[in-house]
């Protein structure tokens, strides 16, 4: 049973806030832009690669690099939606709006090779990821504050999302962007608004991901898939559904990997992906939309 | 940003016009400039050497061609968006690589075998992934890359693992050492390239591609002409597939060496940038695509970042100026043509009036149950009762007419007859046949045509290839007998359509006008013979003219023997046609009757006239 714990229900719970922490932001985009970004890869390592460039580069203080890394990555953010979302914004067509991402995502991976060419590195300033022994149950802080983090943002945008006016709001644009802009609330708005959420629990989760993670400029497309796969478990426009499909991915993969090896995580993916697919189509917690001709 | 929208509008404008042109010319047809152009390449590599650099640039041109138009069969026929042409890349490249080194199997007995497992691998991944959505499909097709390549380095005792295989030589029989040849590889790679792209020309034009395109275009439209989407995506699926494969195995033989580095997810997503950028759907486009992507990173190969960095913008400019592509016409052509334009295109249409002796003696003959029964179906969408309890009926040769105010439930009764939404209580009989819990593909194929509010015509498919969709479906043993042929060219220059120009038949009806839209989808219609036609407010938007146009031929249809229900707002215009008149409110049928005692009906002025009067 301590093995079970130790192996799987651990590793696999803070591997599940990472896929949760990327399904959270793939959602709160999704419901207001119809759009996946696949670039958020590069989003989630820019804070702490622009930590490094301020504080480890040029030996400035790291409160510093905090704040420098904040505004770019919030620059990033706002010229990503203006160019690469904003003018697919609920088209209806995936097309687009993948090869724009994925465009953006490429020149992006390519400017933050450029201070370290290329080069993985060590971030020095992460949460400890050294495994305590609590009565023969190994846990780090490291892995217990990414889950911690994970449940609270979702928490905390659960209750902007139902409790405020610009919550409200957003929803307005993500189930009629017409109608709401017909009673003026702008798309475009709504869109640069998720954008910068988005773009906030990026910086949460690349500060929390260095603590396992060299810092790259290329995070590999299996982070993306894995948070692909986990908000379309939960359902690709339901922000508290990312809690059942982060872990139901993270304890799923974690035992592929425990009892089979590392090359069969991607097929318990994929297979978690295909059966809910089939079965669910919108997702644990999503909403089916309405056919109409 | 603000002079940015014309620009790019009319420099769209001006290659969408060129790409006609093109095509109308002899030139424009593959079996003419195929040969041409791939036979320049053989004289290109005896100038520049065979084993030369510019060879092998076309070389990896031609084999990343080969692989793109196979991608464009599911993305742009299809418009199955698929990030894992890749995987079927790397499939091949492992098939051909493991029988040579492992088994030293011959060329031609490799590659063929590497198309095959790519034709499986698609089938495999397609059949679940063809009743997903765009992202679903999207998503699947991703994870399809991560895992193949998983299972490459988990699977080492076939295909060597993270070191890979080689060397990979083109041996020539059984058991022969592999060929010095420095010709071998190259005419190998340009006969190929030139069969696929013959071959992806011919699933264009062939059913399931004109199928596939449709279903991309307009789902619900190719629904109601009996085409199976899914069916169309699964098949186009599995090609592509097949065609990246037999790719990935000719790359295998240019590399000499694989391993996993060389399938990344990265691969994928070059291979669809090819489609897009050159044109997803078009016949060339995805082959001018793969020249562009080769030739751009070689000739920015000394600026290490830039290079990069334009692919990536490159990648967004596309879809932003550009999203169709550079080259954007999808249409193909058609062999087949309407009846009765060859011998006398003039009056033709006029002298084949339908025989009154033998259409009314068809329509005096038909038994009781003939025609269309509705008896008390009933539909609800959440807590709205759409339809409820509601009866009707239509006989041959009797034109029924539908009408009540908006939202009483007319064009639901015809999604309901056509079977796009079932219905929840009740029964519809056709010709004595229940068909109530049939699917709409099937009720399209007993000889239901319908029309719809909007006309859901292809906006990516030439006005013929319309026609060609819905002729294929004539289904057998139709109370129709007659060759409706006259009618639809009748029907099509009523909307302003010539169907003796070419060009005119030739041209996408994206390009065209709701009037002319309207007629052709009626000509489609009827184009497919039904016995029961269903027209959702036929006369919306239109002129004076083209409405009395559109009453004569539906009442000489109807006397041919076919029954029909039209929805309609124009009460003068339901007056002339309709023999009988149905008028729904709330869901119910208020009343039913001939259409001159309409007017005088008390409960009919109240609910749809409105006021007591």
């Amino acid at each position: 049973m301590t093995d079970f714990i130790n192996n799987v229900l651990i590793p696999g719970a803070a591997g599940g806030a990472t896929a949760g922490l990327f399904a959270l932001a793939f959602v709160v985009m999704y419901r207001t832009t119809g759009v996946l970004n696949f670039a958020h890869g590069q989003l989630v390592m820019l804070m702490p690669l622009g930590v490094l460039v301020v504080s480890d580069l040029w030996g400035l203080p790291v409160v510093l690099g905090l704040v420098v890394a904040v505004l770019v990555l919030a620059a990033v953010v706002l010229m990503e939606e203006r160019v690469a979302i904003r003018p697919f914004v609920q088209s209806g067509h995936a097309m687009p709006w993948i090869l724009s991402t994925l465009g953006f995502s490429v020149v992006l991976a390519e400017l933050m090779a450029i201070p370290y060419r290329a080069q993985p590195v060590r971030f020095p300033w992460g949460i400890s990821a050294k495994a305590h022994d609590l009565g023969g149950i190994q846990v780090s802080w490291a892995e217990i504050a990414i889950v911690v983090a994970f449940i609270l943002l979702v928490a905390a945008l659960t209750i902007f999302d139902r409790r405020t006016t610009t919550g409200l709001r957003l929803r307005a644009v993500a189930q009629d962007k017409d109608g709401a802009a017909a009673i003026g609330i702008s798309p475009g708005a709504a869109s640069r608004l998720s954008a910068l959420i988005a773009g906030g629990i990026a910086a949460i989760t690349g500060l929390l991901i260095v603590s396992t993670q060299l810092v790259s400029p290329e995070l590999g497309l299996t982070f993306l898939f894995n948070g692909f796969v986990a908000a379309a478990v939960g359902g690709l426009d339901s922000l508290h559904g990312v809690i059942a499909g982060g872990f139901i991915v993270g304890i799923v993969g974690q035992t592929a990997a425990t009892y089979m090896g590392g090359n069969y995580v991607q097929i318990a993916m994929f297979s978690v992906l295909l059966v809910v697919y089939l079965t669910r189509p919108h997702g644990l917690f999503g909403r089916a939309s309405v056919r109409a001709v | 940003m603000s002079g940015m929208p014309g620009l790019a509008q009319r420099m769209n404008r001006g290659l969408h016009d060129a790409s006609e042109r093109v095509a109308a010319t002899p030139f424009g047809r593959p079996v003419v400039h195929a040969p041409l152009v791939f036979g320049l390449l053989l004289v290109a590599y005896a100038v520049q050497g065979p084993g030369s650099f510019a060879t092998y640039t076309i070389l990896t041109i031609l084999i990343y061609g080969i692989a793109v138009l196979g991608l464009n069969i599911p993305a742009g026929f299809g418009g199955a968006l698929s990030l894992g042409q890749g995987a079927s890349f790397a499939v091949g490249a492992y098939t051909v690589g493991a029988l040579t080194v492992d088994n030293g199997w011959p060329f031609w007995a490799t590659l063929p075998v590497a198309a095959l497992v790519g034709l499986v691998f698609g089938l495999v991944l397609g059949a679940p992934a063809g009743r997903l959505g765009e992202i679903g499909l999207a998503l699947i097709s991703l994870g399809a890359v991560l895992i193949t390549l998983d299972l490459i380095v988990a699977l080492d005792g076939i295909t060597g693992g993270v070191t890979g295989l080689s060397p990979i030589g083109l041996i020539t029989g059984f058991g022969a050492e592999p060929t010095y040849s420095l010709w071998l590889l190259p005419v190998l790679v340009t006969a190929s390239a030139l069969v696929a792209y013959l071959l992806h020309y011919a699933v264009r034009v062939s059913l399931i591609g004109r199928s596939a395109m449709a279903t991309r275009d307009e789902p619900i439209g190719a629904t109601a002409l009996g085409i199976s989407g899914y069916r169309s995506k699964v098949v186009t699926f599995t090609l592509g597939s097949g065609f990246g494969a037999y790719a990935g195995g000719l790359f295998a033989y240019m590399a000499q060496y694989i391993s996993p580095d060389a399938f990344t997810a990265h691969l994928s997503i070059l291979l669809l940038a090819m489609v897009i950028l050159g044109g997803a759907g078009s016949i060339y486009g995805p082959l001018l695509g793969a020249v562009i992507l080769v030739l751009l990173p070689q000739a920015l190969a000394a600026y290490a970042h830039v290079n990069t960095i334009i692919y990536g913008a490159t990648l967004m400019a596309v879809v932003l100026l550009r999203p169709s592509g550079l080259i954007s016409r999808t249409a193909a052509p058609v062999r087949d043509r309407l009846r009765a334009s060859a011998d006398d295109p003039s009056g033709a249409e006029e002298r084949e009036k339908p025989e009154p002796a033998a259409a009314a003696e068809r329509i005096r003959n038909a038994g009781p149950d003939a025609g269309l029964q509705v008896r008390g179906i009933s539909r609800s969408f959440g807590g709205l009762k759409a339809l409820d309890s509601v009866s009707l009926g239509v006989r041959p040769g009797e034109v029924l007419a539908l009408i009540g105010p908006n939202g009483s439930g007319k064009t639901t009764v015809i999604n309901v007859v056509t079977g796009l939404y079932p219905a929840e209580e009740g029964r519809i009989v056709l010709d004595s046949e229940d068909i109530t819990r049939l699917k709409a593909r099937r009720i399209t194929e007993l000889g239901v045509a319908r029309t719809f509010q909007t006309p859901k015509t292809f906006p990516g498919l030439s006005v013929a290839e319309h026609l060609f969709l819905a002729k294929r479906l004539q289904p057998p043993g139709q109370v129709v007998g007659e060759d409706l042929d006259p009618w639809v060219r009748r029907l099509l220059k009523l909307g302003g359509i010539d169907p003796d120009d070419p060009r005119m038949m030739a041209r996408e009806t994206g390009q065209l006008g709701h009037g002319q839209l309207r007629f052709l989808e009626i000509a489609m219609a009827i184009r497919h013979s039904p016995r029961l036609l269903l027209l959702d407010e036929p006369a919306a938007g239109l002129s004076q003219i083209e409405m009395q146009g559109l009453e004569q031929v539906t009442r000489e249809l109807a006397d041919l023997g076919i029954a029909v229900i039209v929805v309609e707002h124009h009460l003068d215009l339901v007056t002339r046609l309709a023999d009988r008149v149905v008028v729904l409110e709330l869901g119910k049928v208020l009343w039913e009757g001939r259409p001159d005692e309409l007017m005088d009906a008390e409960a009919v002025r109240v609910a749809y006239l409105g006021g007591a009067g």
